[in-house]
C-alpha cells in the first residue's frame, strides 16, 4: 500500500476497503478522517488549477458522492491505494469541470499532490456511470423546465417501488389526467430525439 | 420514435410490465431499435433522478464536514509539521550565530579589555624609578625583589624596618603576590611618605585596582591622576582610562 502521502500524519494507513465500506456506511468517524487527510491536497489541487475553495469543496463531495453511489450499486475493488483513487479521482472531477467550463480549450493540470501521474482504470471505472448521467443531463437540459418536471414527476415511485399514479399528478398539477400523460410522452419523445441526434450517444446508453 | 410508441411504453411500464422482453414484443421488428433505446433512457432517467435525491441527502450530512475543513481551511498536519521545521531550524541558526558572535565579542574582550590583558601589558613602577643616579649598589632586598622572591622581600622588610621609599617595594611585592589590598594600602603610604612621586602612586594603584577587578575606583584614580598639575605624563592614563570605560570591560569581570 502507498503511504507516501500519509507520512507525517497521525493517521494509520489503510485498506481501500476501511474508507470505501465507510463511505458505504456514511460513517462519521471515517468521513472526518478522510476530510482530516486528504481536504488540503484536494484544496491545493484545484487552487493551484485556476480553482477556488468553493470549487475544492464540490470536487472532493462529488468525489464521495460518486463513490458513494457506486459503492452502493457494486463492490469498489482496488489495485491502487485509497490515496492514489482518491486524488485521483479528484483530479479526474476537477478536469471535468474545467472542460465543461471552457468547453474545447484544454487545460494542463499541474500535478501538486504526491501519487497523482496518471488516471488510471480504477477510477476510469468510477467515472463510467458518472458519464452516463452528465450524458443524459445534458440532454435533459436542453428541454424546458416543465418538461424537467413533467419528466421527473413521471419517475416518482412510492416506497415501495410502485410509479406515483399519472391522476395524483395531474391533481398536483392542476392538470387534467389526458394533458399529463400527452405531455410527459412528448417531453420524452423530445428527449429521445436530442439523444438519438448526438452521434455517441451508444457509449453513453 | 412516434408518441404513440412512447404512449404505449410509458402506460405498459405504469402498469406493472417490467420484464423488457415483454415490453419488446409489444412492437414488430422495424421498432425494437426505438423501442430499446427508450428502455436505456428510461433506464438512465430512473437512475439519474435516484442519485440526485441520495446526492442530496448524503450531500446534507457532508455540509457539517465541508464547514469544518473547508470554510476555516484546516491545515494539512504535514504543513504544520513543516512550518515547525522551519522555525525551529530558522530558529537554531540564529541561536547558533548569536553563540558564535558572542564568543567572538568575548574573545575580543579577554584579548584587549579585561585586566589580565591590561596588567600583561602594563608594567608596576619598581624601585629603580625612584633610585637616585648615585645609588649603584644593590640592597640585598633589591636583589632578592629581581629574583621574584616576594614573600622574602615582604618578610625581610618587616622585620629590617622600612624606608619611605620600600613602601613602593612592599607595595608591588604583594601586587606581585596577588594581595591588591595590601598592595593598594602600601602604595598609599608610599604616595603619602613621597610627594614627589605622585605617579609612582596612581599608576601602580590603578593597575592593583584593575588587578583587584575595582575599574570604578580606578577610574575614580585615574581621573584624580588626570586632575593632579604634579602628574606630567597624563597620556597613559588616558589610555588607560579609554580602555576601563569601554562597554566590553564589562563583559571580563
Amino acid at each position: 500500500m502507498d503511504t507516501k502521502a500519509l507520512q507525517g500524519l497521525n493517521i494509520p494507513a489503510r485498506e481501500p476497503e476501511y474508507y470505501i465500506s465507510g463511505i458505504r456506511e456514511n460513517n462519521g468517524h471515517v468521513l472526518r478522517e478522510l476530510y482530516a487527510t486528504y481536504s488540503h491536497s484536494v484544496t491545493q489541487l484545484v487552487l493551484q488549477n485556476n480553482g477556488t475553495v468553493e470549487q475544492a469543496k464540490d470536487v472532493f463531495q462529488d468525489v464521495l458522492i460518486s463513490i458513494y453511489t457506486q459503492s452502493k450499486k457494486k463492490e469498489i475493488v482496488l489495485s491502487c491505494s485509497f490515496t492514489h483513487y482518491f486524488l485521483l479521482a479528484c483530479k479526474r472531477r476537477w478536469l471535468n469541470v474545467l472542460n465543461s467550463k471552457y468547453e474545447n480549450r484544454t487545460d494542463e493540470l499541474t500535478d501538486s499532490s504526491d501519487g497523482i501521474m496518471t488516471i488510471n482504470e480504477d477510477v476510469n471505472s468510477l467515472f463510467e456511470y458518472e458519464d452516463k448521467l452528465a450524458f443524459l443531463q445534458n440532454k435533459l437540459r436542453m428541454l424546458d423546465v416543465q418538461c424537467r418536471e413533467m419528466i421527473e414527476l413521471s419517475l416518482k415511485v412510492h416506497e415501495d417501488g410502485r410509479f406515483i399514479k399519472l391522476d395524483d399528478i395531474a391533481k398536483e398539477l392542476e392538470l387534467s389526467y389526458g394533458y399529463v400523460r400527452k405531455r410527459i410522452a412528448e417531453c420524452k419523445q423530445r428527449l429521445i430525439n436530442l439523444v438519438k441526434s448526438d452521434t455517441n450517444f451508444w457509449q453513453y446508453l | 420514435m412516434n408518441l404513440d410508441m412512447i404512449l404505449k411504453l410509458d402506460d405498459s411500464i405504469r402498469n406493472g410490465t417490467t420484464e423488457k422482453a415483454q415490453l419488446r414484443q409489444l412492437f414488430n421488428e422495424d421498432d425494437q431499435s426505438d423501442v430499446e433505446i427508450y428502455l436505456r433512457v428510461h433506464d438512465n432517467l430512473r437512475q439519474f433522478y435516484e442519485q440526485k435525491s441520495i446526492k442530496r441527502s448524503f450531500k446534507s450530512s457532508l455540509a457539517p464536514l465541508n464547514d469544518e475543513f473547508f470554510t476555516k481551511t484546516v491545515e494539512h498536519p504535514k504543513t504544520v509539521i513543516k512550518r515547525k521545521n522551519i522555525f525551529f531550524k530558522r530558529v537554531g541558526i540564529a541561536a547558533t550565530c548569536f553563540v558564535l558572535i558572542g564568543i567572538g565579542v568575548m574573545q575580543y574582550a579577554q584579548n584587549n579589555y579585561s585586566p589580565a590583558s591590561i596588567l600583561d601589558e602594563y608594567q608596576v613602577l619598581d624601585y629603580t624609578t625612584t633610585r637616585s643616579v648615585n645609588q649603584v649598589k644593590t640592597i640585598p632586598v633589591e636583589q632578592l625583589y629581581e629574583e621574584g622572591k616576594y614573600e622574602e622581600v615582604i618578610s625581610s622588610l618587616s622585620i629590617e624596618g622600612i624606608e619611605p621609599k620600600h613602601y613602593l617595594m612592599l607595595g608591588n611585592a604583594h601586587f606581585m603576590l596577588k594581595h591588591y589590598d595590601d598592595a593598594i594600602k602600601n602604595y598609599r603610604i608610599f604616595g603619602e611618605m613621597n610627594p614627589d612621586s605622585e605617579h609612582e602612586y596612581y599608576y601602580n594603584s590603578v593597575l592593583a585596582y584593575i588587578g583587584k577587578k575595582d575599574i570604578v575606583n580606578a577610574e575614580d584614580l585615574i581621573n584624580k591622576a588626570l586632575q593632579d598639575p604634579d602628574v606630567t605624563s597624563k597620556y597613559i592614563y588616558i589610555k588607560l582610562k579609554d580602555i576601563i570605560s569601554n562597554p566590553l570591560m564589562k563583559l571580563t569581570y
